[in-house]
């Protein structure tokens, strides 16, 4: 009998979150506060967050205990399991061992309760009574209002207009859980009304949703807010799913020669590939290949660099390390300054310049081509940023065909793509195309970037 | 004589899957999302699949470009730090 899925009793769940800022080669350059230009201290960040979350941020300890009540919790989808991909091997006649780690078991169909309930209890400890929180298609709103719903936080989302009007079922999920969703622009906080005044029909943006979420929490003493992304702790929380994969793996006697995963804000990616690239530092596992996905239409990691910014014109953006996109192919009159953020994980772009993590792009047709074919072969509708791992993994599985090498492939799978299947259709009726991104305009962008 | 202008409605019946958001929007959310200026983000997203960058440059000032698409994101911590700043100074119970 061929073994398709690897189960870890729950008695044998981790107890123990793994940080990677005890293991870096050199450590994490310090976010710098605006105004200072020195190192955030934790009061700058008490406003928003629990002391434990501010800790986390900045810690250098390697384990930190999940606290038992998190665990209590975890273990009502947790361990998930780690499958092997028979069906879709078969498909590709590829001697790969295909494995993928799969988080759409969660009640919220994603990897995000993850850390949505380590946050809520860590709130809920300093005796803080309400969250808030902004939110666009709602997978980390609905997380987070279930991690609120279990330890008995209020919760508020602000939910970005269009998103709050394009998808009500995920809004449908938040208030189930008990969660109060109002579309933002709201006329509940003074930037929301601001907005609505000058503007009464405006559609919403993610930015101002944070600054209405943002706003809430800081002008009331029981409240404090909440982000599924990006930051240190969150990605933290996350390693849970690689430190159980680690174990499943040994289980499965396999090691992955290759870990792909897709990045938005990197904490998928992260909690599955900071547990195993510690073998790769120490030295353990020098060859293993940590492959990074995200769209060609909008990339950062790919086609960025990594570079300090200068600071803007009035002197007052941030400091700090992240990927970028060069613009400099905008003539000097409108240009202002040539470097960009998109908001993924420090961490990770820190892992990325040290060589340890590859990135690869993918066009949109064939992510959905490749969604399909998994949907197809191992029955999982898969979501259409996990499409992008499984994407590379089918591209370096026919790699195997060709060379003959039976590689392992360890996917990290972030959830289902049930609330996405407007997208599926756009890719079956043949509504998406693809566009290529022009190598000499990214030469000459980059060519105008500041020397660092 | 000048070039002729684009309506501003070319291209809104194209659609995108918004990275920020985790759902398809119409180009025109694109051009309006930022205070009713393009998204910070919109050439990145688009310069591949149209002419963003004369179409940004024909329907908005250097101006209203510079403080949209062409102003620096921040990062995620120092964009909080400065939203505590200000919502220090707003009162949200006011109606």
């Amino acid at each position: 009998m061929k073994q398709a899925m690897y189960f870890l009793e729950q008695k044998d769940m981790p107890t123990h979150w793994y940080n990677i800022q005890a293991d870096l080669p050199e450590p994490l350059p310090p976010a710098l506060h605006p105004a200072t230009k020195k190192p955030l201290t934790p009061p700058d960040l008490t406003p928003l967050f629990p002391m434990e979350l501010i800790k986390q941020e900045v810690s250098t300890e390697r384990w930190i205990e999940i606290p038992e009540e998190v665990q209590d919790v975890y273990r009502t989808w947790r361990p998930t399991v780690l499958h092997r991909a028979y069906r879709l091997e078969k498909a590709l006649d590829t001697p790969a061992k295909i494995f993928y780690k799969y988080e759409g078991t969660s009640q919220a169909g994603s990897h995000k309760p993850n850390t949505a309930v380590a946050q809520a209890y860590y709130n809920k400890k300093e005796g803080i009574k309400r969250i808030t929180t902004e939110t666009g298609a709602g997978q980390w709103g609905s997380a987070l209002a279930m991690g609120c719903a279990f330890f008995g936080v209020e919760l508020k989302v602000y939910m970005v207009r269009i998103s709050y009007d394009q998808k009500p079922y995920r809004r449908i999920l938040m208030e189930t859980w008990g969660a109060k969703c109002v579309p933002s622009p709201s006329r509940d906080t003074k930037a929301g009304r601001e907005m609505l005044e000058k503007w009464p029909d405006c559609p919403g943006s993610l930015g101002l949703a944070i600054s209405e979420a943002v706003e809430d929490a800081v002008t009331r003493d029981d409240t404090h807010y909440s982000l599924g992304s990006v930051l240190n702790h969150v990605l933290l929380h996350q390693t849970i799913v690689g430190e159980e994969t680690r174990k499943q793996m040994e289980m499965a006697d396999a090691y992955p020669d290759i870990i792909v995963g897709c990045i938005g804000g990197g904490s998928n990616f992260a909690g599955q590939f900071l547990p195993w690239i510690r073998d790769k530092i120490s030295g353990k596992k020098p060859d293993m290949r940590i492959i990074c996905v995200e769209p060609e239409s909008c990339p950062s990691v790919t086609r960025g660099i990594y570079a300090y910014d200068y600071g803007d014109s009035a002197a007052t953006a941030p400091i700090v390390k992240m990927y970028t996109l060069g613009h400099g192919f905008i003539p000097p009159p409108i240009h202002a300054g040539g470097l960009r953020y998109h908001g993924m994980a420090p961490i990770i772009c820190h892992l990325h310049r040290l060589g340890l993590v590859e990135a690869i792009a993918a066009h949109q047709t064939a992510i959905f081509e490749a969604g399909v074919k998994f949907a197809r072969t191992e029955g999982v509708i898969t979501g259409p940023e996990p499409c992008h791992d499984v994407k590379v993994t089918i591209d370096e599985a026919l790699k195997c065909r060709e060379s003959g090498q039976a590689k392992t492939i360890l996917i990290a799978h972030s959830g289902h793509g049930h609330f996405d299947l407007a997208a599926y259709d756009a890719y079956l009726s043949g509504k998406l195309k693809d566009f290529a991104y022009p190598e000499e305009e990214v030469k000459k962008a980059l060519a105008d970037l500041p020397k660092v | 004589m000048s070039p002729e202008k684009d309506p501003i409605e070319k291209y809104d019946s194209l659609e995108i899957r918004c990275r920020l958001l985790g759902h398809q929007v119409p180009f025109q959310y694109c051009r309006i999302s930022n205070e009713n200026l393009p998204c910070h983000r919109i050439m990145d997203c688009w310069w591949q699949r149209i002419e963003i960058e004369t179409y940004l440059r024909q329907h908005f000032t250097p101006e209203e470009l510079n403080h949209s698409v062409f102003a620096e994101p921040k990062p995620k911590i120092a964009s909080l730090l400065e939203l505590i700043e200000k919502a220090k100074g707003n009162d949200s119970s006011e109606s």
